[in-house]
């Protein structure tokens, strides 16, 4: 879709501040010659249909933003919680926590890791010691 | 004279190109990382695509290969139980989302790791707020998330993603257009109606171009859990090898069912862990072989 300012035959520009009004998409364009506005209104299933396409319009579109498609486009009250903003590194495990992880058979020990790391990261906490664990069975297990 | 849509240049800076096109050039950088990426297809459903999917990934996780399994089948999710992963959380990084981690460290990325609890239903947002518009959208919002699992999953470096298709006629080449080099496999059973719409699946993914490894029939009679005598499963005999042959695929393993497998799927431990002397696991472990020799 393109347009096009008649007085100038000059093509217009998107402006950087394409908003989403309701349901529906509101996009301005600007012709750079007379500064001429129009708004592009869609309704919201041409809003949609370019959303599920994973399009983006305005300010962010440059930036990336990880399996956003399917996180807008799920009814918001189904979204499980821990889809967490992370910068916490992995915890890290003590020698004696590693001792009791390797007790589980061999298969099942990345997943046992995975579940003490998910709970410890949800506390903001860097490390797995004994403690932590029989707490954190306790906590899981209730 | 007034300019017509061909005479201007670019699009005003919406980008709808760009965009698209940046998307496939992420996806494309996300599977340089990859080894072979292999789909589990068939035409019918409940043929054991993810029974098979969780129980090879397994099988070459044992041998220390790099593994990690998608599960495309969106609505019907079932690789987080089958590999153990159920119920994790997913980290949102700069990068991209940390995947869930199962039995042997094997990666994996599914729907219900999006969802409140392993039994929510899947259900999107439709703008317009009229339930009955939603169908409109499905298709390409749930093409946008099979998308999306691939290029925006943290999988770092794999030997091998496997791929488990929700039932049906062609998803492989779907696929096809963003990873030219994936391959796919097509489980049939030995019943006659299974064989009849996996024929015709497998030859709408031929003549589309899409690349099939070979046939794996499942089911192919039972083994008893006391004597691992295998009998026949169904009023057939398993006639695999003739459907390959007239598919002009090989067949690469007749895998015979054990109730053990299955429970072993339900408890998100594959039988290939637990029972390594079964006879279905041994014919599992010779594809995972012949998959190392095809690639
Ligand atoms: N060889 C086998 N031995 C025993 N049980 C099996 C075998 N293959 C599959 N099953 C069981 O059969 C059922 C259906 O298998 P599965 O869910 O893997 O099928 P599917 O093709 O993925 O189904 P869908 O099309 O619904 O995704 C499951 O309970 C699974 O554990
Ligand atoms: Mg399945
Ligand atoms: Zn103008």
């Amino acid at each position: 879709m393109k347009f096009l300012c008649i007085p100038c035959n000059e093509p217009m520009k998107l402006e950087e501040n394409g908003s989403e009004n309701g349901n529906g998409l509101n996009l301005a364009f600007k012709c750079p010659k007379c500064e001429h506005n129009v708004s592009m209104l869609t309704n919201s299933g041409e809003a949609q249909l370019v959303k599920s396409l994973g399009v983006q319009f305005g300010k962010d579109k440059s930036s990336y933003k990880p399996m956003a498609t399917l996180r807008s486009s799920l009814t918001q009250s189904k979204i499980q919680q821990p889809i967490l903003d992370s910068t916490l590194p992995e915890p890290v495990w003590t020698s004696e926590a590693e001792e009791r992880l390797a007790q589980h058979p061999k298969f099942v020990q990345p997943v046992i890791r995975k579940t003490y790391n998910d709970y410890a990261r949800s506390l903001g906490l860097a490390e797995i010691t004994l403690e932590f664990m029989d707490n954190a069975k306790r906590a899981l297990a209730g | 004279m007034e300019r017509k849509y061909a005479d201007i240049e670019g699009d005003g800076g919406s980008d709808i190109l760009g965009q698209v096109i940046s998307q496939q050039e992420r996806l494309a950088e996300r599977m340089k990382e990859i080894g072979q990426v292999i789909a589990i297809s068939s035409g019918k459903g409940g043929v054991g695509k993810s029974a098979l999917t969780s129980n090879l990934a397994a099988a070459l996780a044992d041998e220390g290969f790099r593994v990690g399994a998608l599960d495309a089948d969106l609505n019907g999710p079932t690789l987080t139980k089958m590999l153990d992963a159920r119920n994790q959380n997913l980290y949102l990084k700069p990068d991209g989302v940390e995947p869930a981690i199962g039995v042997l460290g094997v990666k994996v990325m599914s729907m219900d790791l999006f969802l409140e609890s392993y039994d929510t239903a899947l259900s999107w947002k439709h703008a317009t707020g009229l339930a009955e518009d939603a169908f409109v959208w499905r298709g390409t919002i749930e093409t946008s998330t099979i998308r999306e699992f691939l290029a925006d999953t943290i999988w770092g470096e794999l030997d091998y993603l496997l791929v488990d298709l929700p039932p049906g006629a062609n998803h492989l080449s779907t696929l096809a257009r963003w990873i030219p080099g994936i391959t796919g496999l097509a489980v049939t059973i030995p019943s006659g109606i299974s064989q009849l719409v996996v024929k015709k699946s497998v030859r709408a993914v031929q003549e589309s171009g899409g690349k099939l490894l070979g046939l794996v029939e499942n089911m192919a009679g039972y083994v008893c859990p006391e004597c691992s005598q295998i009998s026949p499963l169904f009023n057939s005999k398993p006639k695999g090898q003739r459907m390959a042959n007239s598919l002009g695929l090989p067949l690469l393993s007749s895998i015979p069912f054990d109730p053990r497998l299955a429970l072993g799927c339900d408890e998100g431990k594959p039988l290939v862990l637990t029972h390594p002397n079964s006879p279905s696991v041994g014919e599992i472990k010779l594809l995972a072989n012949k998959l190392r020799e095809l690639s």
